[in-house]
């Protein structure tokens, strides 16, 4: 499968990967994360742009995109939380560039009562438009809820690799030349205390695999689901 | 199956109920309260909050569950469903289901489809719903007679009626197989163009320009083995609150207007209107009609309806279990008090009485009523403790309104002649109250508490079927739940409705102090010593003054007027609170009640009976909203 020839590292290995992949040549970065509270996310950035500060990093330009989320009812205590750690992570990415944000939710059309489903589409859509000439993309996952980066992440993979069965010489892995990482600054035990509090108990398709599961024509088809049991898995 | 384990967690709405126990489980009352005119060509809107049985309402006219019914008419369980399916015509005694019930659901992902007003996206809209019309009518025709699968579908012929000439999109086929395929390719079209990552609209889409199914649904004939089969037809829009507000106003008023011959059934969440449900009265017209699914309980007929409704489904649930032999749950519910049970607690306060009234011992004008409760103390029971507490109500508001009056002795029949129906309601809870003997308990308790809602009723009878089980576990000689048993289990299932507030709305945790609030200023109001307000407040009211303040356009009240607005309309949707119009008096204006949900009640230890509310403001609620409620006492407290 083409998804096998995936590289994954964590803890020190990181550094020594980004130490190679930056290393003599021009970059240009797209850095995308959340606009949320999560405050381990800029851990994960300062991280990052130490890495990529480093002496011989050749960066042409870079942007930091941040996600926000519009339809989230918020505790002020919470609010509060998330403007300042949204202004934490423009202040950590300051040195490499500037910084955009894209608000997922609101209105759109003369309707502010958008599906979840619609209201991540468009959002991503914003995302897909920001994806121009970069040779590195990174998804910082660590404080964007699930569906948001599950959503991000098949939408940018279907940018970068069109055509994943591709024929040819050159495999469809190489993504024009594209790096594509996905970052996350991950605490299972953190995670598992974290509640949510969703009044909502509506299922949310990520956009692309809605046809599946709501299409009269398999609707009288056995439905198997198969829960994540963990999260460190 | 697991949910066996406890027969009153199943959910009838849910798929994975056969239609066999559906049938079963299904109860006949609903049917008795359906309004005559629902099987009339019009556009039927069925409201109500979440687990009123709009779903299971709909359940019951597809084709495999009539035919559930009609296969087992003759089990004497189902014999009464049967019957009123019969005499409704949905079902023929000989001949099996004569109606086609097509039921789809808008949870199926038409609010994703792209927003805006364009003709395209409306188009779209109405291109979705038709095509899953035709498939599903398909469907449910085979379910009908019998077939399992497309193939075999081309042993039904479809023939159209004169007004068919005028279907635009809809393909006039008389195989069904061909339409199935079309309307599958439709659907395919639309889906592939939604699930497409970051695309724009194919030109080549599929758009109506209106809700074309509802012609072919009504101008179709279905042949089988020579010979017209379902000739009625029904149907039914489930989960209307799932669409988008423009996309239910659409679907709504087009269907209204195309006037069609058959039934359409809609069902929707009260949340649907949001904040308009404070304001909109039921539509009623020629092709329209509108039916809120609580309203069929409301009044004192009603509410006995809904006893019996309610004891049928309990019933119906209890046949399925083998834990506890019985098939009745009232039998397992103790009416009355042992006489041991509470005792102490009538020991307790009987010396409360004698203490309380012994500073008018020697006077007069008591001294029948207290010579009266004198002999009630020589047989120690509720009944006589009730009666001591009527008097000692009656000496209490005797004592406040006395001005300058002989001290003649009241007599006996001056308090036989004295309207006591309230003023024992008034005496139970407050016996309740300070005595803690039990009062959430009995089948007619548990129906009262289930606020005309089927979920909730079900959840509660799930808590007091733990209390059986766990009786069972302990092999207990009695699988009987007592008085004190049944409150426990009733006020810890209270509770955790109460505290799952705050996760289940919009402004969870302004509706949760809002409520809290009401049932703070309930309980003040109805535990004042000569019960004033027998039995109790339990609702609140806005005058029509007040009302306006929300929707007056000079903003006096900011944003706080809107939210206020929205959190009740959130609780009103949810059965946490009961609207009731007020008329207006002599005395005083029109307005509307907002009565606790009666389950809440028991949380705050008031009445069930839904009689007594006062009057608030606007402001008063808003404070309430954002700060909670602050006791009179307290209050005092505070400023001195």
């Amino acid at each position: 499968m083409l998804w096998d020839h995936y590289i994954f590292r964590r803890g020190r290995d990181v550094h020594e990967l980004w130490d190679q992949l930056f290393d003599s040549r021009p970059v240009r970065i797209l850095y995308i994360a959340g606009r949320g509270f999560d405050v381990r996310a800029q851990n994960v950035m300062r991280e990052f742009v130490s890495s990529v500060q480093a002496s011989g990093r050749r960066i042409e330009k870079a942007q930091l995109l941040l996600i926000g989320f519009s339809d989230y009812t918020l505790d002020d205590e919470i609010s509060q939380l998330t403007e300042e750690n949204a202004a934490a992570l423009q202040s950590v990415f300051a040195p490499l560039g500037g910084c955009q944000t894209i608000t997922i939710g609101g209105s759109s059309g003369g309707e502010d009562d958008l599906s979840t489903g619609t209201a991540l589409k468009l959002g991503t859509n914003q995302v897909l438009a920001e994806v121009t000439d970069q040779t590195d993309i990174v998804l910082d996952v660590s404080s964007l809820p699930r569906v948001a980066y599950l959503s991000l992440l098949t939408s940018l993979l279907n940018k970068l690799v069109p055509n994943k069965n591709a024929g040819g010489e050159i495999s469809p892995l190489t993504a024009n030349g594209v790096n594509f990482q996905v970052l996350v600054g991950e605490d299972a035990a953190l995670d598992g205390h974290i509640q949510a509090e969703d009044p909502s108990n509506d299922l949310v398709m990520i956009p692309g695999f809605s046809g599946a599961l709501h299409a009269e024509s398999v609707q009288d088809w056995p439905l198997v689901w198969f829960p994540i049991l963990g999260e460190d898995v | 199956m697991a949910y066996k384990a406890n027969p009153f967690l199943e959910r009838m709405s849910e798929r994975t109920t056969s239609d066999m126990d559906f049938a079963r489980l299904f109860s006949p009352k609903i049917l008795e309260k359906l309004a005559e005119d629902a099987f009339e060509g019009a556009v039927h809107i069925f409201r109500s909050a979440p687990g009123a049985g709009k779903t299971t309402l709909l359940r019951a006219f597809t084709p495999t569950a009539l035919g559930a019914f009609w296969s087992s008419r003759h089990i004497p369980e189902l014999t009464e469903s049967f019957k009123h399916l019969v005499s409704r015509g949905v079902v023929d005694d000989q001949d099996g289901p004569q109606m086609l019930g097509v039921i789809l659901s808008c949870a199926s992902g038409y609010a994703d489809l792209p927003p805006g007003a364009e003709l395209a996206n409306e188009g779209l809209f109405r291109a979705l719903l038709d095509c899953r019309v035709v498939l599903r009518t398909l469907r449910s025709i085979s379910a009908l007679v019998g077939i399992s699968s497309t193939e075999q579908l081309g042993a039904v012929c479809l023939t159209y009626g004169e007004s068919a000439a005028d279907l635009k999109c809809i393909p006039l086929h008389e195989d069904p197989r061909q339409l199935v395929a079309w309307a599958e390719q439709h659907e395919q079209r639309v889906y592939a163009q939604l699930d497409a990552f970051a695309g724009h609209q194919d030109a080549s889409m599929p758009l109506h320009v209106r809700f074309e199914s509802i012609l072919w649904l009504q101008s179709v004939s279905f042949h089988f083995k020579n010979r017209i089969v379902a000739p009625r037809r029904l149907l039914m829009i489930d989960d209307l609150h799932k669409l988008r507000r423009k996309q239910r106003t659409l679907l709504i008023d087009e269907l209204t207007v195309l006037r069609p011959t058959i039934p359409v059934w809609l069902a929707e969440r009260a949340s649907a209107l949001g904040n308009d449900l404070l304001s909109q009265g039921a539509r009623q017209g020629r092709d329209l009609r509108e039916y809120a699914l609580e309203d069929m309980w409301s009044g004192s007929k009603g509410t006995h309806q809904f006893m019996a409704f309610a004891q049928n489904i309990l019933d119906r649930r209890m046949s399925l279990q083998d834990v506890v032999a019985s098939s009745s749950f009232s039998q397992c519910l103790q009416s009355e008090y042992s006489p041991d049970e509470i005792r102490e607690e009538i020991t307790r306060g009987i010396e409360a009485f004698n203490t309380e009234v012994r500073r008018h011992e020697g006077n007069v004008r008591y001294s029948e009523w207290l010579a009266r409760a004198q002999q009630r103390v020589a047989e120690p029971t509720i009944e006589a403790l009730i009666d001591m507490y009527v008097i000692r109500t009656w000496i209490t508001r005797d004592e406040a309104k006395r001005q300058m009056t002989l001290d003649l002795a009241l007599s006996m029949e001056e308090l036989e002649d004295k309207d006591n129906s309230q003023v024992r309601g008034a005496a139970e809870i407050f016996i309740h109250d300070e005595l803690k003997i039990p009062y959430y308990y009995g089948l007619e308790r548990l129906c009262v508490l289930a606020t005309s809602n089927i979920e909730e009723l079900l959840s509660l009878a799930a808590a007091l079927y733990v209390g059986l089980q766990a009786k069972q576990v302990l092999r207990k000689p009695q699988l009987v739940l007592s008085p004190s048993e049944q409150e426990k289990l009733l006020v810890e299932a209270a509770k955790r409705k109460r505290e799952f507030i705050p996760k289940n709305h919009t402004e969870g945790s302004r509706a949760f102090r809002l409520l809290d609030s009401i049932g703070g200023f309930c309980r003040e109001k109805t535990f004042q010593r000569n019960a004033p307000y027998a039995p109790g407040v339990t609702g609140i009211r806005l005058s029509q003054t007040e009302f306006a303040k929300l929707h007056s356009t000079s903003r006096a009240l900011g944003g706080m007027g809107d939210i206020l607005t929205r959190v009740l309309a959130e609780c009103a949707a949810d059965n946490l609170v009961v609207t009731k119009q007020s008329s207006a008096s002599a005395s005083r204006e029109s307005g509307m009640i907002f009565y606790l949900n009666r389950t809440l009640c028991a949380c705050y230890g008031l009445p069930v009976q839904m009689g007594g509310w006062q009057d608030v403001s606007v402001s008063e609620l808003i404070d309430w909203m954002e700060r909670g409620f602050v006791p009179n006492r307290r209050r005092k407290l505070e400023m001195s």
